[in-house]
């Protein structure tokens, strides 16, 4: 049982830094971004791409993360920013419809093979904790998750665009009358959301098989994290992500042919008890 | 731009002698028929016509399919000889995405809107059955080489579908024979397959080779085909204890993952069976040095005594793909390839005007007996499936390992390494 929650846990950070950018921009814009799974699988894409032709792993997981960052922004300016104020389910559709065009794109670009690389820490593949071996990149991505959620959770709370962001988080019009532009502070959150998802992707490459065509099963995930952790917060998408990182694990080692059913059930139920999620700042999706 | 005039010179081509020429030619083509024939079947064409799943998760192994339908064509010239006369060939492919919803509705456009005179198989045992229940209400035949499942047999086949390839629940009877062999016999063996008819028909047959040998099934893993995180089978197997043999009936991928996962959790079967699918370039490309010991079972290699008509090996057949297509053909590029070499060769001596007649088509098929092709040689039993004895087993042998046949005895060309050496010992 031990190694089920050590080995679900590990998972968990892969899965808490693909929901950061989900949970932020259901915190800020209120919109749920049915788009979110492209960055991750655009992410992998492109880091695969790079990292073929010679670029260094790091440096071509931070190039996707960067490209994400940017094509998030594009899609805040150019679609969400423009429908943003009428009815939700017009965001919704528009960004199920960026989804299936930018999948599409990068199917064409980068081919719909699944893709998986070998990631090792040179001169130190595995490390022993207690009885059981992990790879070494494994605690990489542990620990880059860590790091970027605390890195997130500062920038949102100790600096003036942090402030900017959870006043247009708290009310938007009231943001608006202090002067902050709102639209920018939208515009450099979708910017956060596809870098950090873009980063994911690309340390999710040297897990588990990914390949564009995959995307709407990653939003779903995102969406099941933030579920756990509470909508619009940071410490509890971290949370969220190892919950649901153990319950994945736990789910295909002991009932492996039903896993996604086990899954989804104890969501629903989750669902049931605590609507808000363990960590929810109460409701925040737009009405 | 000007107009350039030349004068004609004496005995020159001029317009009355052209139209002179003509009619006379004219005449001369309604008086011997026999003559005119060869002129007016150039603009023949037999057009050929399938949908393959070339965008998802089988985009690698239908370009190769793909592939293989071009390499055949270029390789007769883009022409077919039917009944004496030469046909110019034409294919269309389409997208079906790996649905069979719209398998069927490409099918039908092929038929009824590309008017295609004959056609090929998709790829996955869902996407076959579409193709052939559309096949089937046309009344038109298929021969198919991507679907192993028996369902293919019991709903179409024989009447509307002939299979190249054999039945899934026979891919892993010779590497379980061959393992049943050694010394000490192995004890147990874990089955990882996924819920879909095909890899459950592969592992079906699997556990009734080990039972029959007196190897006990210690685990068979049915996981959901989405399954992308292998740890917690691979923990489940850890913690089994000692597994003498693991058998994966996924693809490539699965085998990756797999391994992976072995060297990450320090486990380490007596014998690693990665499937059928192990000598697709992206496994050892991935794999590395991990691949040494593992074990795959293959329909197809180089080194088999096949030829056809346009090539007298199968080196030889090999070494002309890898030129065209600049990649070492895998099994699937054989069997696709020999999909239209039989449509050519029951074609070949067609007569009447009506070459592609289904019921013709299906009875010259059916008939055929040890036709030598780059598969082997090719009869199909009444349920329309080619008769196969078994998959021949290798093994990837060495630091940079290499391919070796390891069983049936007159293939081999080594012998099996086991048991397998500890992952973490590999450095």
């Amino acid at each position: 049982m031990l190694d089920i929650f050590f080995f679900g846990f590990l998972r968990g950070a892969v899965f808490a830094l693909a929901a950061f950018g989900f949970s932020l921009v259901l915190g800020v814009l209120g919109i749920v971004n049915l788009a979110h799974g492209v960055f991750i699988v655009l992410g992998a894409s492109v880091t695969y791409a790079l990292y073929s032709a010679g670029t260094p792993i790091v440096l071509a997981a931070l190039a996707a993360a960067a490209t994400t960052g940017l094509l998030g922004m594009l899609i805040q300016r150019l679609f969400i920013d423009r429908v943003f104020n009428m009815h939700p389910l017009m965001v919704l559709v528009q960004t199920f419809g960026v989804a299936i065009i930018v999948s599409e794109l990068a199917n064409k670009a980068f081919g719909t093979s699944e893709r998986l690389l070998r990631l090792d820490v040179p001169g130190l593949p595995y490390v022993e904790i207690g009885s059981v071996f992990v790879p070494t990149y494994e605690i990489v991505v542990f620990v880059v998750s860590l790091v970027s959620a605390g890195l997130l959770v500062a920038v949102l709370n100790y600096t003036s665009f942090g402030r900017a962001v959870r006043a247009c988080r708290d009310s938007r019009q009231s943001a608006e009358l202090v002067g902050i532009n709102v639209p920018r502070v939208f515009l450099l959150t979708m910017g956060i959301c596809g870098a950090w998802a873009g980063l994911a992707g690309a340390l999710i490459l040297g897990l588990r098989p990914t390949a564009p065509h995959m995307h709407f099963m990653w939003t779903i995930e995102a969406f099941l994290v933030v579920i756990i952790g509470g909508l619009g917060s940071m410490g509890g998408a971290l949370v969220g992500g190892f919950l649901y990182g153990v319950l994945n694990f736990a789910a295909y080692y002991y009932w492996p042919s039903t896993a996604p059913a086990v899954i989804f059930g104890a969501l629903i139920v989750m669902l049931m008890l605590r609507p808000a999620g363990l960590f929810g700042l109460g409701t925040v999706v737009r009405k | 731009m000007d107009k350039i005039s030349m004068p004609a010179a004496p005995g020159a081509v001029n317009r009355r002698s052209v139209l002179k020429g003509g009619a006379a030619l004219s005449l001369g083509a309604m008086m011997a028929p026999g003559l005119a024939a060869p002129a007016l079947a150039q603009s023949r064409t037999v057009h050929l016509g399938c949908s393959l799943p070339l965008t998802g998760p089988y985009e690698k192994v239908s370009r190769i399919y793909k592939d293989a339908y071009e390499f055949w064509s270029e390789t007769v010239g883009h022409k077919m000889s039917i009944g004496g006369q030469d046909y110019d060939v034409r294919w269309t492919i389409y997208d079906d995405e790996n649905s069979a919803a719209r398998t069927a509705q490409l099918t039908e456009r092929l038929i009824t809107t590309d008017n295609v005179d004959l056609i090929v198989g998709a790829y996955g045992t869902d996407t076959v059955l579409a193709q052939g229940a559309i096949a089937r209400k046309h009344g038109r035949i298929t021969i198919q080489a991507g679907a192993a499942s028996q369902r293919v047999d019991e709903e179409i086949g024989g009447h509307t579908t002939f299979t190249l390839v054999g039945l899934a629940r026979n891919y892993g009877r010779l590497a379980i024979e061959k393992l049943g062999t050694q010394e000490p016999k192995p004890r147990n063996i874990a089955i990882v397959t996924f819920d879909d008819p095909v890899y459950l028909e592969m592992a079906a047959g699997i556990e009734d080779m080990a039972q029959s040998l007196g190897i006990e099934v210690a685990l068979k893993e049915v996981l959901p085909m989405q399954t992308q995180d292998l740890r917690p089978t691979v923990l489940k197997l850890k913690r089994l204890g000692e597994v003498d043999i693991v058998y994966n009936c996924g693809w490539d991928i699965i085998c990756i993952k797999l391994v992976q996962e072995f060297a990450a959790l320090d486990f380490t079967p007596k014998a690693f069976v990665g499937g059928h699918l192990t000598t697709n370039p992206v496994v050892k490309e991935t794999l590395g040095r991990n691949l040494d010991y593992v074990m795959g079972v293959t329909f197809w290699l180089p080194q088999m005594a096949h030829s056809d008509d346009h090539f007298a090996s199968a080196q030889e057949f090999a070494d002309a793909f890898k030129a065209a297509k600049g990649y070492a053909p895998t099994y699937h590029a054989a069997m696709a390839y020999t999909v239209p070499y039989i449509y050519a060769h029951v074609l070949r001596d067609a007569t009447g005007d009506t070459p592609f007649d289904p019921a013709a088509l299906r009875a010259k098929i059916a008939a055929l007996d040890g036709l030598p092709t780059m598969w082997g040689p090719i009869s199909f039993n009444e349920k329309g499936r080619i008769d196969f004895p078994g998959l021949p087993v290798l093994q990837w042998q060495g630091n940079d390992p290499q391919l070796t046949v390891i069983h049936p005895d007159a293939l081999a060309t080594g012998t099996l390494q086991y048991p397998m050496a500890e992952f973490r010992s590999r450095g």
